[in-house]
């Protein structure tokens, strides 16, 4: 075997392939949690109801920020998550805000209508909230502490599991 | 042309939530921004130059490799829309720019900054340059010694005492065949 080659090959090929190797790692298509640990944009939107809502209402509570629409099915499929999680842990202080994405106020008054909600749902005109909140799809969900920091973001439906476990960290 | 006409109304028509104008705004809609513009409002050329460009090296982020001003989506036109309201603050282009890297990560530029990714593309490239320049050393090297044993490049025939008799055997048979 000829190890001078072998090694002049090596010293060429191996660190092309680590190069490539460091870029399994990483998704490029996966949406970026930027927002993690950082202050949440405060909004201030109204509700289906025409009522004022501002995130400063929560000021001091934990708050979970959902972006949804009806037209997408991943959010039918979490909203009954959503539900039980505002029925257990919101009499335990957590505020539950949904905010509609780029979808007609009466479908989701239709849809809440028939599903129930225990949450004020917000329009969101021009898309502001969802661009503020690096929105790309939904449903997206922002966990937000007492202090008003972001401590957890979940693209796609959020799991039960998922729900208690950063519900039960930020209380 | 019917159809021309019809696909124009399609495409130019705006969904109830969807605003029309950078001009309209809810008056209880509202989401604070990290900063306050750094320049005075633009003038109409000048704003509808920088929202351009800012649409064009922005990426819709619901799309594939299509930027805000090239994809048809409900979605780019609510960044290209905000982008026209945030020039119009008087938000500077690198504001703007970083206000969506902020929240979309880097990933949002179609053409993410230079210094990003120079070490991705140059490291290839020295890799390479690296190996050849190995490989020409250690060619000259070896040519070196070639030069300095004479002759050493050949191989050298060493008789083997189990072979040895075979072989003469074979070359005396071959002498009376010639």
């Amino acid at each position: 075997m000829n190890w001078k080659v072998l090694t002049a090959g090596a010293v060429v090929t191996v660190p092309l392939v680590a190069l490539l190797a460091a870029g399994f790692d990483r998704d490029p298509k996966l949406r970026s949690n930027a927002l993690e640990g950082r202050q949440a944009p405060i909004f201030s939107l109204s509700t289906l109801n025409g009522e004022p809502f501002s995130l400063e209402e929560a000021n001091g509570k934990p708050v979970v920020v959902n972006f949804w629409s009806t037209w997408c099915q991943p959010c039918k499929i979490e909203h009954p998550v959503l539900l039980r999680a505002a029925e257990t842990y919101g009499p335990m202080g957590v505020h539950f805000v949904a905010v509609l994405y780029q979808d007609d106020a009466s479908k989701a008054r239709a849809y809440l209508n028939r599903s129930g909600s225990h949450w004020p749902t917000l329009e969101d005109p021009g898309g502001r909230t969802a661009i503020a909140y690096g929105v790309a799809g939904v449903p997206e969900t922002f966990f937000i502490d007492a202090s008003g920091t972001i401590v957890r973001k979940v693209s796609g439906p959020v799991s039960q599991e998922i729900m208690v476990t950063t519900l039960e960290q930020m209380l | 042309m019917g159809t021309l006409i019809l696909l124009a109304a399609l495409l130019g028509a705006q969904p109830s939530w969807a605003e029309s104008s950078a001009d309209v705004v809810s008056e209880l809609a509202s989401v604070e921004l990290p900063e306050p513009p750094l320049e005075d409002p633009p003038d109409a050329a000048t704003a509808a130059a920088r929202t351009e460009r800012l649409q064009t090296n922005l990426r819709c982020p619901v799309c594939q490799g299509l930027s805000v001003a090239d994809s048809p989506s409900d979605a780019a036109r609510a960044m290209g829309t905000r982008i026209e309201e945030l020039v119009n603050q008087g938000y500077t282009e690198d504001q703007i720019t970083y206000y969506f890297v902020d929240r979309y990560g880097a990933w949002v530029e179609l053409e993410p900054p230079d210094e990003d990714h120079k070490a991705l593309f140059l490291a290839p490239i020295a890799v390479v340059l690296f190996g050849g320049i190995l490989l020409l050393l250690w060619g000259r090297r070896e040519r070196t010694a070639g030069t300095q044993t004479g002759d050493a490049q050949f191989p050298t025939h060493t008789p083997d005492p189990v072979l040895e008799p075979w072989r003469a055997r074979i070359l005396e048979e071959l002498g009376e065949v010639n």
